[in-house]
């Protein structure tokens, strides 16, 4: 064949492929014409599928090894005979006896991945204990395991000679009621261990073998957890099982219970019965996978059947087809409570009984997942699902089963130390991973805290590993979520759930440590409340923590850390009181927080944190002193931060976080300078502010808060400048931040708090506009602020701030109106203001901004 | 000492190679060559989990490790797995034929074998030197089929990162792989 040829022979044969197959021979025939060579050719290219679908998979699949040396050698009692099969975890050997005590052949499977922990190594021999106990005629049994001399944790199980399930099914040209004979068969033996509490995790058809005298044998029993619980190398995780036959729970990495094997046995039950699976993940991406297996109904069974190409069209009726969906079900609790009730409904039918699974319903399928997002995830967030799954399942079974108290207990102690490391050390991959992600993370992690904590009774270690826990998550969730109230006050619960178990923990066993981690606990309790807008409650923690922390320093004077703990309750107690609006008893706070840092610091020259602790609550006086109108005082307490900041970056000029806080400083200098009417050397600070963080990000290209820093220094600048009616340089650096902002937003476009500082900027570009006169690019502005406000209030209705950036808006849009003498317009807007405030006003009453808006509202509306 | 990343010679060299020169393409290989048989040797000795999804773990994970020491640029990924995809499909033969001379005294295995021996061993095993063969002759035939094919066997990329890496739709890529793997599919089974 030349090139020109086969360019015919491709563009047919292309069109072909794409044609039903029973049309297929008929368009060949006209595509070809007289060209009866041509014709041949294509019709010999299409026939082809042997090799055709191997070259689906991927060249490292045909590859062999290297040089075995392993054959002929012994692993335990065995001599290795032959290589009989290769996967992703391992390859499997023939072997025999090798003392010749009996004669026996076994398959032996030898994991490719070392037991890097005596914990792991432990954990593998128990399971394999509990492994080699499953002993039933249709289930291929385990007989033996270790590690070889190099580490290679090595299984030895019964060899079974057959062909897998549906092989044998065609082969045998097997009709519907003998396929569901043998498949109830396997059935009995998934039932078997589902009552000693082992679940499979990787059934396939590959894994059912039907030997020659036509009896099922279940492989790998539990093999897959054995070998996933090894998992430390992260970056090349991939499945350890197979996601075509994987229920939904388990390719999204949840907790697994026995109802996992139900689906993959459904999975299994449709392809004996139309020769297709529901679905295929092939050439997918794990996004895709999950989106799929969590939304997609798949075809009824013999909807799929009548569309494939399976010549003798089984008598496949809605009964079938409502028993095979029903164990398909998304949700484990909709499908057969167990094997055996899924087998029964199986043997009613073949009987002509009526069965139990009844079709969805429309309201069912209505509620069904608004996760409809796609979306990433990277291989090491993958990983931590694996693992919260396998520690969580473990402890269900540690729970559960009826293995002695003693391995459970060991078990449990496992699992907590794995939860732990995992909890802080992951925490950085999941800080940048994206924000769906990282809920589902996070989703996974508090369900497992939750079992935990509820088995944590009389046990004080656990409840403090458990509050420690509780906290670092709840820090995560703040972190992650600041900008979604509903997400923050999930924050809050975390953190009181740790408070809970402080308490107690003080109660069974009051020590001073104790008493503090309650008070710290009520802090991180403040903390969050704050940032929720709850400032009341936010006070009330604070106030305790002060209390506690107070009778501690003054017991045991030389308790440095109850000190600074007390010195940063003051500090956030001053916090809350100021966003409450009574600004003289915030100072008074912060300075008796500010006498304790002094004389941290002066005792502890040397210490930077403790510098930085006094340079931080002198601007919080700073700040309000300038709310107080004391404005010089105001000035010589920022002038004093910077002076510690500065201090601070020349005694270590490597850390960028102390750039940062010069950064700030100068940034917020430049507010101060520029409300003081000193515009020069206020657009110095900024400027210098801007250099600052233009530089941390060179250095940290990567870092979306840098950016996002950087963004904001450009937003306060230009926020102050057109307070100063300098709108061109008002107008110039609120659109760099508007650009920014979008540019980040752009990488992850869940981010709502990236959607309101675009907003955000772009109110304040509209005021720009607005002081400049050019009432169509304000009103422009204001528009697409307001669409967005809009939008995220109603994500999150919680969220207070938020509600008072959209109220806010509305009264531009108003004062938009009235300069175009538009009174019903205006009007309109500000009635939409109206109960925003109102509302604001009545759910925090110590807010003095909101009194003063809602006064201004209804004084524009009376005009 | 370490390298000044911004002059370091496989940035240059792919940067040459965005505009366009096949002296930079030769001069690239044995860089990436050397990581990636690395890499791979370790999987062919075991050492690495998960046989069965490797290649494109592989190609990134040179990708990423060249990256590291070389500040590769974004856009230089593109040309990087085309480049990785030859290669990929060189060391895979090597291995292939090294291993057969080993085993077998230089005897051609069967082309294509069923292994029905367990449950173990699913799937259909090709002889990756029979593909080797196979993509040749489609080489002469079709450049771009068999580049396709390169990728998608050779380094596992999927339909859309060729698409994207070759500057052509997802459906084409389709196309042409559809028609490419029949071609390959009988010359594979031709002497069977």
């Amino acid at each position: 064949m030349d090139r020109e040829r086969w360019q015919q022979v491709k563009q047919i044969l292309e069109d072909a492929i794409e044609v039903p197959t029973e049309d297929r021979s008929e368009f060949v025939a006209n595509a070809c014409g007289d060209d009866a060579e041509l014709k041949t050719e294509v019709d010999s290219l299409l026939s082809e599928s042997i090799a055709a679908e191997a070259l689906e998979s991927n060249a490292f699949e045909h590859v062999e090894p290297t040089e075995d040396k392993l054959l002929n050698t012994q692993i335990g009692k065995y001599r290795l005979i032959k290589l009989i099969g290769t996967g992703g975890m391992g390859r499997v050997y023939l072997a025999e006896r090798a003392d010749g005590a009996f004669e026996q052949k076994v398959a032996l499977k030898l994991i490719r991945r070392g037991l890097d922990s005596k914990e792991i190594q432990r954990r593998f021999v128990t399971e394999r204990q509990i492994l080699a106990s499953l002993v039933h005629p249709n289930i291929a049994h385990l007989i033996d395991g270790g590690t070889t001399e190099d580490g290679l944790p090595f299984l030895v199980m019964e060899y079974v000679e057959g062909t897998p399930l549906i092989s044998y099914a065609d082969a045998n040209s097997l009709g519907l009621e003998q396929r569901l004979d043998l498949f109830r068969e396997v059935c009995s033996a998934v039932s078997f261990a589902h009552q000693k509490l082992v679940i499979h995790r990787d059934l396939k058809p590959q894994n059912v073998l039907i030997t020659n005298d036509g009896k099922a044998k279940l492989l790998d029993f539990g093999i897959a957890k054995l070998v996933k619980t090894e998992g430390t190398e992260t970056r090349t995780q991939t499945f350890a099982f197979t996601p075509d036959y994987a229920s939904p729970e388990q390719i999204r990495g949840e907790n697994l219970s026995t109802s996992t094997d139900i689906y993959s046995l459904g999975v299994i039950l449709y392809e004996l019965l139309t020769g297709s699976r529901p679905f295929k993940f092939e050439d997918k991406n794990i996004g895709e996978i999950i989106a799929t297996s969590s939304n997609t109904t798949p075809a009824a069974p013999s909807i799929t059947l009548q569309r494939s190409k399976v010549k003798d069209q089984r008598p496949l009726n809605a009964d079938l087809d409502n028993i095979v969906l029903k164990a398909l079900q998304k949700e484990p609790e909709r499908r057969y409570a167990s094997v055996e009730q899924f087998s029964d409904d199986i043997s009613r039918y073949l009987k002509g009984l009526p069965v139990s699974a009844r079709p969805d319903t429309w309201s069912y399928r209505a509620e069904k997942f608004a996760r409809r997002n796609p979306w990433f995830v990277g291989t090491i967030v993958l990983a931590f699902l694996f693992l919260i799954g396998g520690i969580a399942t473990t402890a269900y079974q540690a729970r559960k089963a009826n293995i002695e108290r003693e391995k459970a207990e060991a078990r449990f102690n496992d699992v907590r130390a794995l939860a732990n490391s995992f909890m802080f050390e992951i925490n950085e991959e999941i800080m940048r991973s994206p924000v769906k992600a990282r809920e589902l993370l996070v989703a996974r992690a508090l369900e497992y805290l939750d079992k935990l904590a509820a088995e944590s009774a009389g046990n004080i270690e656990l409840k403090s590993e458990l509050a420690s826990a509780y906290e670092k998550i709840g820090e995560v969730q703040s972190e992650l979520f600041r900008p979604f109230a509903g997400k923050t006050s999930e924050a809050t619960l975390s953190q009181q759930k740790a408070l809970r178990l402080r308490q107690e923990i003080n109660t069974e066993d009051p020590t001073p440590e104790h008493l503090m981690n309650v008070a710290v606990s009520h802090q991180k309790v403040g903390n969050v409340l704050l940032t929720s807008g709850k400032i009341g409650e936010a006070r009330d923690n604070y106030s305790r923590s002060v209390d506690l922390l107070r009778s501690l320093a003054a017991t045991d004077t030389k308790n440095t850390e109850a000190r600074r703990q007390l010195a940063r309750s003051y500090a956030t107690l001053g916090q809350s009181i100021v966003r409450s609006g009574s600004l003289s008893d915030a100072l008074s706070n912060y300075e008796s927080s500010l006498a304790i840092f002094r004389e941290l610091a002066s005792e502890d020259p040397e210490n930077n944190r403790a510098r930085r602790s006094v340079g931080i609550v002198v601007s919080y006086i700073g700040f309000v002193k300038k709310e107080m109108g004391r404005t010089q005082e105001a000035f010589a307490d920022y002038e004093q931060w910077l002076a510690i900041e500065k201090e601070l970056v020349t005694r270590d000029p490597n850390n960028i976080e102390f750039r940062h806080d010069l950064s700030s400083s100068h940034t917020w200098n430049g507010v101060l300078l520029a409300e003081m009417g000193n515009i020069p050397e206020a657009q110095q600070n900024f400027r210098e502010a801007i250099n600052i963080q233009t530089a941390i990000m060179s250095a940290d290209k990567e870092s979306v808060g840098v950016a996002y820093s950087l963004a904001d220094c450009h937003l306060e600048f230009g926020k102050a400048m057109a307070r100063n009616k300098l709108l061109d340089i008002a107008i110039e650096q609120l659109s760099l931040a508007l650009d920014s902002y979008r540019t980040i937003w752009q990488k992850d476009k869940e981010n709502l708090l990236m959607r309101h500082r675009i907003a955000n900027a772009q109110r304040f570009l509209g005021d720009a506009y607005f002081q400049k006169n050019d009432l169509r690019r304000a009103n422009e502005n204001y528009e697409q602020a307001h669409a967005v406000f809009l939008e995220i209030t109603k994500f999150d209705p919680l969220n207070l701030d938020w509600q008072q950036d959209l109220a806010m808006t509305y009264t531009r849009l108003g004062e938009v109106a009235l300069k175009k003498n538009d009174r019903a317009a205006a009007n309109a807007s500000f009635n939409a203001a109206l109960p925003i405030f109102e509302n604001l006003a009545a759910a925090v009453p110590d807010n003095a901004k909101h009194r003063e808006d809602l006064a201004n509202i209804r004084s524009l509306l009376s005009n | 000492m370490p390298e000044q990343s911004d002059n370091s010679p496989i940035t240059k060299i792919l940067t040459d190679l965005r505009s366009g020169g096949d002296e930079a393409f030769e001069v690239l290989f044995p860089l990436v060559y050397d990581e990636l048989r690395k890499i791979a040797g370790s999987y062919f000795r075991g050492e690495r989990s998960g046989h069965t999804l490797q290649p494109t773990a592989l190609v990134h994970e040179a990708f990423l490790k060249l990256s590291k020491q070389n500040s590769i640029d974004f856009e230089s990924r593109t040309h990087f797995f085309g480049v990785a995809a030859r290669l990929m499909r060189e060391i895979l033969i090597d291995h292939a034929r090294r291993h057969n001379s080993q085993k077998r005294g230089g005897e051609h295995r069967t082309r294509i074998t069923l292994d029905p021996s367990s449950g173990f061993g699913e799937s259909k095993q090709l002889d990756v030197l029979a593909v080797d063969e196979a993509l040749t002759a489609l080489e002469e035939l079709d450049d771009r089929q068999a580049r396709i094919v390169e990728m998608k066997f050779f380094a596992g990329l999927n339909v859309e990162e060729i698409a994207s890496l070759m500057n052509i739709s997802p459906a084409t890529v389709k196309r042409e792989w559809s028609s490419a793997r029949l071609f390959l599919s009988r010359m594979l089974t031709d002497q069977y």
